[in-house]
């Protein structure tokens, strides 16, 4: 059995497209791509697909990543990036494919490019996110105060795009896009793309 | 299409995967090849429309026309319409963006009564005129067709052209007589009447004037000169040679049936009478095994869906079917395919079937007895008895089922309180099957669910009234009142809905005064509870002079000119008669495999296993 982990990013009109049906969408295209993929044993077998970190609608990236298996060892990643992308939706597209070098545990941030359609400045923005952010957030008990700049490790913002590093560790984990509507109604609209995953270490995850 | 364009809604409304296309297998064309653009409308949501086979089928049969383009469009939910009502937005197809109004035609599939205030309301939010005497050259032409146009006059006043009956064919041919007039630079008006002269199964309702008795049935109803008094549904005589869509494309979001769908056959050999689809889809026609496999095998290696569910209108009914299964599962098992066979006739129940079908996934199992005595069940043709009931379901039990859900109707022409009573007695002796043999460890369910009984054209039951509201209340408060045990759970419908849809039904061409006022007041998906408001239709009936008893309530006779006189579905309304006749008598007839009851669809020809 080979152990395959996937790069692949998400552009365009697929960020209307939530994770669950984003990972159907993966899901279905591993069916067909003729590869001969390991699926989960039981009364009701799926592709056995694991993704590193979900992410959200109204989102883009240039680098996610999700594991698979597949039977056949003899294939090269080259060939396994070549019968995927023959068969995927338009917008989605995988990178390369490799074998998993990381464990899943091991990644702890997120890198996101945040173009804002807004009046304010760059100096305001970088300001109002680096300090505390206290939001209303939907906890599983009711609606709870929390300060979210402490899943914030970096920020920085140059004409109009922030650039930050956040928490995505599968128990720590930051949506950015909660930070932006901390910047409340001063932001007219936003574009998020996630460009990286990283471990504690701030090395790529791979 | 390019969301950017919409990209101020989308970011705005619920599921926004509903409006942005781009699925996989989407078809795209260039447009400096294309001439006519076609735009497929499914007035309900995304996710019931992508589930409906007929849309893949008839996109796919324009799409293979070179220089044609069909697209498709739903009915955005309600948060969707506020946004493109308040930015001014007109609708827009999913393949290129494009609003409707820039197409050449405009289709839609009425699939349910329900859906016709969403039929109007999309052309409102396309700003096309709603009404076909007010749309100029400029505007695209309005066509409409599925199972609802069998009685089409409802809808008549917005529709340029219907389709009746299986449009594999139809369509096409319409579409390039419809090129043929524009290049020759043909008047919409000149396009209407070679439509209703020349092709076969089309109904141009500008060209027929109808007129009314002082009573408001209809006193006559008149082509103009040189249409044919009749139309005649068109069907597919040989359905191992139709187009079938193993290309179709893969919606991003879940639909309401997301899986391959391979028809088998179509028509009904069964003959029940409250059901249109068992008498418009006839005759009786199969696909044969051989090429239901290679199809489904294509549609797998298209799509990579895990389940496969075979479509008609009685599975069992299929003659091939064990041949079919063993080929089927050749394969589907290996690839995790699982298979699921709807709408299974108690009496054909194979254990052993069943089984072998099983071994991948494991799928619910429902039954439709209909009516929960042998008499009414021998009123309305329902060929079981309660023995083979019983027997089905120890059959499903032993097979290690715990639960069945039952399908039941109530209101049925000459129903009494006995039958209702009956229902509750046929579900117990359901329950106390299940404990007449110990079964450590398991608890059984019956789910029962009764709809009212909606009188349908082009049935046996055509001219029979609805029960009122307040009736059919009281019986599906009778039956709760009779149900004693936990271990049935019961549901049914809201009345108030079925009444509506009955009106609609066996509406006439007034019904399209009142389809413009609600869209006036802002009605549509009246499918859908959250937005089905009763009291609004009967406000809109009475502010346009129409009474809903003389459309839902009211016993037609025999020799009422009905207002779907002018189509012609196959059967013959002499068979129609007879059917009704012993339906009254208490008589059954027997299915068309051990008698042919001559209903007369044999004069639409075609190769199939009865009707000979």
């Amino acid at each position: 059995m080979l152990s395959v982990r996937m790069f692949f990013s998400k552009k365009g009109s697929v960020r209307y497209i939530s994770h669950l049906d984003i990972s159907r969408a993966i899901s279905r295209a591993l069916a067909r791509s003729g590869l001969d993929i390991v699926y989960t044993e039981g009364y009701n077998p799926h592709v056995r697909l694991v993704f590193i970190q979900p992410l959200s609608i109204f989102q883009e990236s240039i680098y996610e990543a999700a594991d698979f298996r597949i039977h056949n060892e003899d294939i090269s990643f080259d060939e396994i990036t070549a019968a995927i992308n023959r068969v995927l939706p338009k917008g989605l597209e995988v990178m390369h494919t490799a074998a998993p070098v990381m464990d899943i545990s091991e990644c702890a941030y997120a890198t996101y490019s945040i173009k804002l359609d807004t009046d304010m400045s760059d100096d305001e923005v970088r300001d109002e996110l680096s300090g505390e952010m206290v939001i209303n957030k939907k906890t599983k008990s009711g609606y709870k105060d929390v300060d979210i700049s402490e899943f914030v490790k970096s920020v920085s913002v140059k004409d109009g795009v922030v650039e930050m590093t956040v928490c995505a560790a599968c128990n720590r984990c930051l949506n950015p896009a909660l930070a932006i509507g901390y910047l409340g109604d001063k932001v007219r609209s936003h574009l998020i793309t996630r460009t990286g995953l990283y471990n504690e270490k701030m090395e790529k995850f791979i | 299409m390019n969301t950017d364009r919409y990209s101020h809604l989308l970011s705005r409304v619920e599921k926004p995967g509903r409006y942005t296309g781009n699925e996989y297998g989407e078809t795209q064309k260039n447009l400096d090849e294309v001439d006519t653009r076609m735009c497929f409308c499914f007035p309900d949501t995304y996710e019931i429309g992508m589930s409906n086979l007929g849309m893949k089928i008839l996109m796919g049969c324009v799409n293979r026309l070179e220089g044609v383009w069909c697209e498709k469009s739903f009915a955005p939910w309600v948060d969707m319409e506020a946004l493109m009502r308040e930015t001014g937005t007109k609708l827009f197809s999913l393949e290129t963006g494009d609003s409707l109004d820039k197409f050449d035609i405009v289709a839609f599939t009425l699939q349910y009564e329900l859906c016709y205030t969403n039929m109007v309301n999309m052309l409102s939010l396309a700003h096309i005129p709603l009404l076909s005497k007010d749309r100029g050259e400029e505007y695209p032409l309005i066509i409409a067709g599925g199972p609802c146009t069998y009685n089409p006059e409802p809808v008549a006043d917005f529709v340029d052209v219907f389709s009746i009956g299986e449009g594999e064919e139809a369509i096409p041919e319409l579409v390039e007589l419809y090129r043929k007039c524009k290049k020759e630079g043909k008047t919409k008006k000149e396009f209407l009447y070679l439509v209703a002269t020349t092709l076969e199964g089309f109904y141009v309702p500008s060209l027929y004037d109808v007129e009314y008795n002082e009573d408001g049935t209809i006193r006559s109803f008149t082509p103009h000169d040189g249409v044919p008094a009749k139309i005649t549904k068109r069907i597919i005589k040989d359905l191992d040679k139709v187009y079938y869509p193993v290309k179709s494309e893969i919606p991003y979001i879940e639909t309401v049936h997301d899986r391959i769908v391979m028809e088998i056959f179509r028509g009904c050999i069964r003959g029940c009478r409250f059901c249109q689809a068992g008498m418009v889809y006839r005759p009786y026609r199969e696909k044969t095994p051989d090429v239901i496999n290679a199809c489904a095998k294509e549609c797998f290696e298209n799509t990579g869906y895990s389940e496969m569910s075979l479509s008609c209108l009685s599975v069992s009914d299929y003659t091939r079917l064990p041949e079919l299964i063993d080929k089927l599962l050749l394969w589907t098992d290996e690839k995790k395919v699982s298979l699921s066979l709807p709408s299974q006739r108690i009496d054909a129940f194979y254990e052993e079937l069943m089984e072998k079908v099983m071994s991948v996934r494991k799928s619910g199992m429902t039954f439709a007895p209909e009516a929960g005595t042998q008499r009414l069940r021998d009123v309305i043709n329902k060929n079981i008895t309660e023995e083979e009931i019983l027997s089905a379901c120890r059959k499903a039990f032993d097979g290690g089922r715990n639960s069945l859900k039952l399908y039941f109707m109530n209101g049925l022409p000459t129903e009494t309180d006995e039958d209702i009573v009956g229902i509750a007695n046929l579900s117990q002796s359901i329950v106390d099957e299940f404990y007449s043999v110990k079964r450590p460890g398991r608890k059984v369910e019956v789910g029962i669910s009764v709809s009212c009984f909606v009188p349908k054209p082009f049935t046996p039951f055509q001219w029979e009234k609805q029960d009122t509201m307040e009736e059919l209340r009281r019986k599906q408060m009778l039956l709760r009142d009779n149900i004693k045990t936990r271990k049935i759970r019961y549901s049914w419908h809201e009345s108030k809905v079925s009444h509506v849809e009955a009106i609609f039904a066996k509406g006439n061409r007034k019904l399209s005064k009142a389809l413009l006022e609600a869209n006036k007041r802002g009605q549509r998906f009246d499918g859908w509870d959250e937005c089905f408001d009763f009291d609004m239709w009967m406000d809109i009936f009475a502010s346009v002079g129409l009474d809903p008893a003389f459309y839902a309530n009211r016993q037609m006779s025999y020799d009422e000119i009905l207002p779907w006189d002018h189509i012609d579905c196959g059967v013959t309304k002499e068979f129609l008669i007879r059917e009704s006749e012993k339906a009254r008598m208490g008589v059954t007839t027997p299915d068309c495999r051990t008698q042919c009851s001559a209903c007369g669809a044999n004069k639409l020809g075609g190769e199939r296993k009865c009707c000979r």
